[in-house]
Order: structure tokens, then C-alpha cells, then sequence
């Protein structure tokens, strides 16, 4: 009876924990409701207002479950892990709710699909008719991708007050593990200070570069906050359905292109400057793997993109081809090209570019997704320190050190969780690219989807489309949930609900 | 007589066919241009959708883009020419329809490689406007009724809290 109780304490924690995170998501439809207030858009306002009432109930509700039990009991990893993840599918349902009813999705799943996508920064679109989207809804689309790219769970730490002894357990369950400072909560703060600055100055800059190109000021500052935010978060929304070709201007592809390689850097590297340590951006691992895979795969696609006359000149070749390799290698997904124009015009070889740049992605603890630069650092350092010790002789112990803030030691965990990982990505890309090969479409056109899926990108090459089998948008918001929380805290939620499920027919049996 | 005759005949097929070869295909669905680019570029085309965002102008030229309802197309066009467009789809606001003649170019060069058409010519089919959005009643009843009992939770939330915490 006395572990039935205990049992209960673990729902209700992790209830009141969820709960608060709802909450704290939910207030932020307040936006959309004031643009739409403010634009007159009173159908989308009635859609913002049922929708906001729905969460806040629920989350009400979630925290009257665990109040009691705040106190009392104390947050184990398997709360902050479960808590992390359980927040995520009950935010993904809810914030679908202004999605489904505005009418411009086919079904409830194809809401979820795009509130998953923003949420995790992906960027693949599933919502119709975008070009006559109303503001509100817009502003919804662009902060979900926003919010995502920094954590829901993060975003709810930088509020919290009190309860605070299980927030690192719950950092960590969104994927982010890195500590700018002792306290969690000031991390988590930070982190939002350092997006918060960004969002002003980048939303200033393409604003006037809005107007320059001949968009109306009030439009031109809108579009600019929402590319902004999807350029920082690594996300990939625009407000217009051809995304960055609706400008067809250099100056602005070239805005997005230093916003969202910042925003793929690491929060540490971000805080580190700040902190005037501007040497880090040089010595890091990140950085620097970054750096070497987007310059060797830029100019491999570059290459064949000219050699077989794709486009006739250097300008094109950048604004094309190097914009979409950065892009993908960000786990960005912003596109200045057709869907389609990857399969017809670009040929595989730049296409098998694109997809192991997907799959490469970011840095670690930043708005990208991928098997990020800091794994792929690692991997690379285990390989070579793995020849040096065959090379040389056994007496002659050398440790093998990479520069990540500050110096660390290669260690075998650490090597082996890189390749856990790393399997487990591999893992679902080449399910994603089977499944996809099953319902028909090209072995290659397949393989980009699950790579830019997987890889938390957004780019398409055209599977994505309403019309697409339920399966594959089934697996696809898994995928892109397992791809943006690294998998552990999802394992744990999987692990704790058949685990749950199996007592319950254990005792039922028993009686 | 005869000879007339033969020569006013080989004229008109001459006239009839050279119309016909220059008659620019009509595209009204637009990822066709997608799909052929390789075929049609730099060909005269014609195509119909509707005007939607914004008119960018960039001096002489101006920038429109167009949709078929699923795809839209970039249009360089004359800034005169783009001053007959008054109507841009957005939410609340159905774009002017219209037709464009121009030349293709499945990567401009002079654009930086991008999928676009250069129009020649532009006419207006059908004039846009503003469109109402009806609003449901029932959403209307259902919004109240949500947020009178998400305050009283609200409410609730507060005492329970204020009660435990004694």
C-alpha cells in the first residue's frame, strides 16, 4: 500500500512539474492575442482565447494534482527526464489548438505535426494556404519555433521562484547540459538574456533591410521578427509559403545566413564572449568542426553545381548552393529554392551533401539539432588518439585533451556516449528513409526527408505535403521529437510508462 | 489570278502558324514550371494566379509574387507595369488575378539564380478586395464559458495554494 502511495507521489511531482511548464508556455499566447486584437482578427482572437483557456485549465489542473506533494518529496532524475519529455507531447497537443481551429490545417495530426516541427526547429510545414495566414496566427507559428529553439522547459526555470532543487534534472532533460553559471535558473536566464538581445538587434537589422528592398514598414517589421526568430531558433518558418525566396534579395539571405549561424553556436560560446573571452570562438572544438565540415561540403556542392551547369554564375552558385549547404548544415531549413528543384535540377551528389550536413547539424547545447559539431569533434579525436596509441609503444601513456571553454581530457564515457548517440540518429534516419522507400517515394528523395527530420532541419524536397501517408507523419513527429530531446529523456518516458503499465497488470493479476 | 490566289493562301498559313508558334504556353498550375524548368526555360509563357504579400519595389523593377493556391512565382516587372496590380492577397484580403506573359528562367543569372519570370506584359482578370471572415457563434459562446471556468481554477489554484502553504 505504502509504495502505491509513493508511486502516486511520482505522478503527482511530475504533474505539478508539467504543469507548471503548460502554464508557463501557455501565457505566451498572450502575444498572438494582442496582434490579433490590435489587426482586428477577431475570428483568430476567439481561436487564441478557447485555445489559452484549454491550456491554462489543464495546467491548472496538472499543478492541484501535485501541490500538495511539492514539499514533500524530492526530484529524481527520472522526474526531470520524464517531466522534460511529458511536457513536450503536452504542449505539442495544446498549442495545436489555435492551428486546428483557424481552419488552415487537413486534420488535427497535421496541426500537431507543424507545432512539433516548430517546437523541436525543424521548419517543415504541413499548415495551408500560408500566404493568406492571419498575423496572429503567423506570430503563434514563429514564436513556438522561438520558444523551442531555447527549451519550453527553459523558458519555465528563467520564471520559477520557488521549487527549484529538481530544475538542473529537468535542464537536462531537454537536452541541454551545459552550466554558464552554478544556478540552473541563472543559466536558464542567461540564456534567454543572450536570445533577447539578439532578437532585438537582428529583428532592427532586417527590419531596415525590410524596408530597403520595398516592403511597407509595418509589414517589413513583422516580417522581420518572424524571420528573425526563426533564423536564431534554427528553425526554418517564414510567414510567406516560398520562405526566403518571397524577397528574392542578397541582402537579406545574407542577414538570415550570420543569424543563423550564430544561432547555431553553442550558448556556452555565446556566454563566453560576452564574457570577452573572444579567442573561445578560434580554439573551440565546435567551432572549429563546424568550420572544416561546412567549408569541405560547401565546396564539394559548389563544385559539381558549376561542373554540371546548374548555375551559369558565382553570385548563383553562393546564393544557392552555399546558402542551402549552411542552412542544412545549421539545421536551419530556410530555403531560397523549390521543394522539387533538389530532386530535378540539383542531381545526387549535391543533394548527398545536403543530407550529411543535415545530419552533422550544430552545436550542442544551442537551437540545433543534428548529431552535433561537439560529438562529431569527439568522434573525429577518438579516432586519431585510437591510431596514436596503435603507433605507438604500449609504456608511452598519452592523454588525449579538446578545447570546449576550457581544456578537458578525452575520456572513454565520453567517447562512448558520443557514439550512443550518434548510433541512435543513424538509427532513425535509416528507419525514416524505409519507411519513406515503402510508401513509394525515391530511395534519395527519401533519405533527405529522414536526414532533415532526423537532423531537426526543415528542408524538403517534397515528401512533406499534406497528402503524405498518416504513418509517415506519425514517425516523422517522432523522429523530430526523439532527434531534438537526444533521445535519453524520451527512452526514460517510454522505459517509466511500460514499466507503469506492467505493474498495473502485475497487481491486477494478483487480485 | 491563280497565282494570287496561291500566294494570299501560303500568306495566311504563314501568318496562322507563326501566330500559333508564338502564342506563349499558359500555366495556371505552377509546379509544372517546377517540374519542366529544364524544358521551358528562357521560353515565353504565360500564367494566372493571384498577387499576394506585397509589391517590393526595387527602382525601375519591381518584384511581385504570384500564387496558384499552393505555389507561388516571382514576377520582374516593370514598375509601371506593377502599379496596375492594386489588390495583394493576405488574411482578410483576396489578390487581384492576373495574367502574366513573360520569359521563364528556371535559375536567372541576373537574379542570383532564382526561379522567376520577367514579365512582358500584365492584365487584370478579376479585381481582388476584402473578404469578411465569418466568425461562429458558437465560438463565441464556447471562448466565455472557457474563460469564466479557467478563472475560477484560477481562483481555486490561489486559495488551495494560500491553504497549503499555512
Amino acid at each position: 500500500m505504502k509504495k502505491t502511495i509513493k508511486n502516486y507521489d511520482d505522478i503527482r511531482i511530475i504533474n505539478f512539474y508539467v504543469g507548471y511548464v503548460v502554464i508557463g508556455t501557455a501565457c505566451l499566447m498572450i502575444i498572438p492575442i494582442l496582434t490579433s486584437l490590435l489587426f482586428r482578427e477577431w475570428s483568430a482572437l476567439l481561436d487564441f482565447i478557447i485555445s489559452i483557456s484549454i491550456a491554462l485549465s489543464i495546467g491548472l489542473l496538472l499543478m492541484f494534482t501535485g501541490r500538495s506533494k511539492i514539499d514533500k518529496v524530492k526530484v529524481q532524475w527520472k522526474h526531470g527526464l520524464i517531466i522534460a519529455s511529458s511536457s513536450w507531447i503536452m504542449l505539442t497537443l495544446l498549442c495545436a489548438l489555435p492551428y486546428e481551429l483557424s481552419g488552415n490545417t487537413g486534420s488535427f495530426l497535421d496541426a500537431c505535426f507543424d507545432v512539433m516541427s516548430g517546437f523541436t526547429t525543424t521548419g517543415v510545414v504541413l499548415t495551408q494556404n500560408l500566404d493568406h495566414l492571419s498575423l496572429g496566427l503567423n506570430m503563434w507559428r514563429h514564436i513556438i519555433t522561438f520558444v523551442g529553439g531555447q527549451g519550453m522547459v527553459v523558458l519555465a526555470l528563467s520564471f520559477m521562484v520557488n521549487h527549484t532543487l529538481g530544475a538542473y534534472k529537468m535542464y537536462v532533460g531537454e537536452g541541454k547540459d551545459v552550466e554558464l553559471v552554478p544556478n540552473v535558473k541563472n543559466t536558464a536566464r542567461i540564456i534567454w538574456k543572450i536570445s533577447v538581445v539578439y532578437l532585438i538587434v537582428g529583428t532592427l537589422m532586417l527590419w531596415i533591410d525590410g524596408m530597403f528592398i520595398g516592403l511597407q514598414p509595418v509589414s517589413a517589421f513583422f516580417h522581420a521578427l518572424f524571420i528573425f526568430m526563426s533564423a536564431w531558433s534554427t528553425g526554418g518558418f517564414a510567414p510567406m509559403s516560398q520562405n526566403i525566396l518571397y524577397y528574392h534579395s542578397l541582402s537579406y539571405e545574407l542577414l538570415t545566413m550570420i543569424f543563423f549561424i550564430i544561432g547555431s553556436l553553442n550558448f556556452a560560446l555565446h556566454y563566453a564572449v560576452w564574457q570577452g573571452n573572444k579567442k573561445e570562438i578560434i580554439k573551440n572544438i565546435e567551432t572549429q568542426s563546424f568550420f572544416i565540415t561546412a567549408l569541405v561540403i560547401s565546396f564539394f556542392t559548389a563544385l559539381k553545381l558549376t561542373n554540371s551547369g546548374v548555375y551559369s554564375n558565382g553570385i548563383s552558385v553562393f546564393r544557392k548552393g552555399v546558402y542551402n549547404v549552411l542552412s542544412a548544415h545549421t539545421t536551419t531549413g530556410f530555403g531560397n529554392l523549390y521543394a522539387r528543384q533538389f530532386a530535378t535540377e540539383w542531381g545526387d551528389f549535391p543533394v548527398i551533401m545536403l543530407i550529411i550536413a543535415m545530419l552533422i547539424g550544430g552545436s550542442a547545447c544551442s537551437t540545433a539539432g543534428g548529431f552535433k559539431g561537439l560529438r562529431v569533434g569527439i568522434v573525429f579525436k577518438s579516432i586519431i588518439a585510437e591510431i596514436s596509441k596503435l603507433l605507438n609503444s604500449d609504456r608511452k601513456i598519452k592523454a588525449f585533451k579538446f578545447h570546449h571553454i576550457k581544456e578537458i581530457v578525452l575520456e572513454d564515457s565520453m567517447v562512448k556516449s558520443a557514439y550512443l548517440i550518434i548510433t541512435c540518429y543513424i538509427l532513425l534516419f535509416f528507419v525514416g528513409t524505409a519507411l519513406g522507400t515503402y510508401y513509394g517515394y525515391p530511395v534519395l528523395s527519401s533519405a533527405f526527408e529522414a536526414a532533415s527530420i532526423t537532423g531537426n532541419v526543415g528542408l524538403s524536397i517534397g515528401v512533406t505535403t499534406p497528402s503524405m501517408p498518416s504513418i509517415m507523419k506519425i514517425y516523422y513527429i517522432i523522429a523530430m521529437y526523439l532527434g531534438r530531446l537526444e533521445f535519453i529523456s524520451v527512452f526514460v518516458l517510454i522505459g517509466a510508462t511500460f514499466g507503469g503499465i506492467k505493474k498495473l497488470w502485475l497487481r491486477l493479476l494478483k487480485q | 489570278m491563280v497565282k494570287t490566289f496561291k500566294t494570299m493562301i501560303i500568306i495566311c498559313i504563314l501568318v496562322f502558324s507563326y501566330s500559333t508558334t508564338c502564342k506563349a504556353k499558359e500555366y495556371n498550375n505552377f509546379n509544372d514550371l517546377i517540374e519542366n524548368s529544364k524544358k521551358i526555360d528562357n521560353s515565353n509563357i504565360s500564367l494566372k494566379g493571384e498577387a499576394i504579400g506585397e509589391c517590393m519595389n526595387r527602382g525601375k523593377y519591381s518584384w511581385v509574387n504570384i500564387s496558384d493556391g499552393s505555389t507561388a512565382m516571382g514576377i520582374w516587372i516593370d514598375s509601371t507595369l506593377a502599379k496596375n496590380i492594386k489588390n495583394y492577397g493576405q488574411y482578410g484580403y483576396k489578390g487581384d488575378i492576373v495574367q502574366i506573359n513573360g520569359t521563364f528562367n528556371r535559375a536567372c543569372s541576373e537574379h542570383g539564380g532564382d526561379m522567376d519570370i520577367h514579365a512582358s506584359s500584365v492584365k487584370i482578370i478579376e479585381t481582388g478586395g476584402s473578404i469578411t471572415m465569418p466568425i461562429n457563434n458558437s465560438k463565441k459562446v464556447i471562448a466565455l464559458i472557457l474563460t469564466f471556468t479557467t478563472m475560477i481554477l484560477s481562483i481555486s489554484y490561489y486559495k488551495f495554494t494560500k491553504s497549503t502553504s499555512k
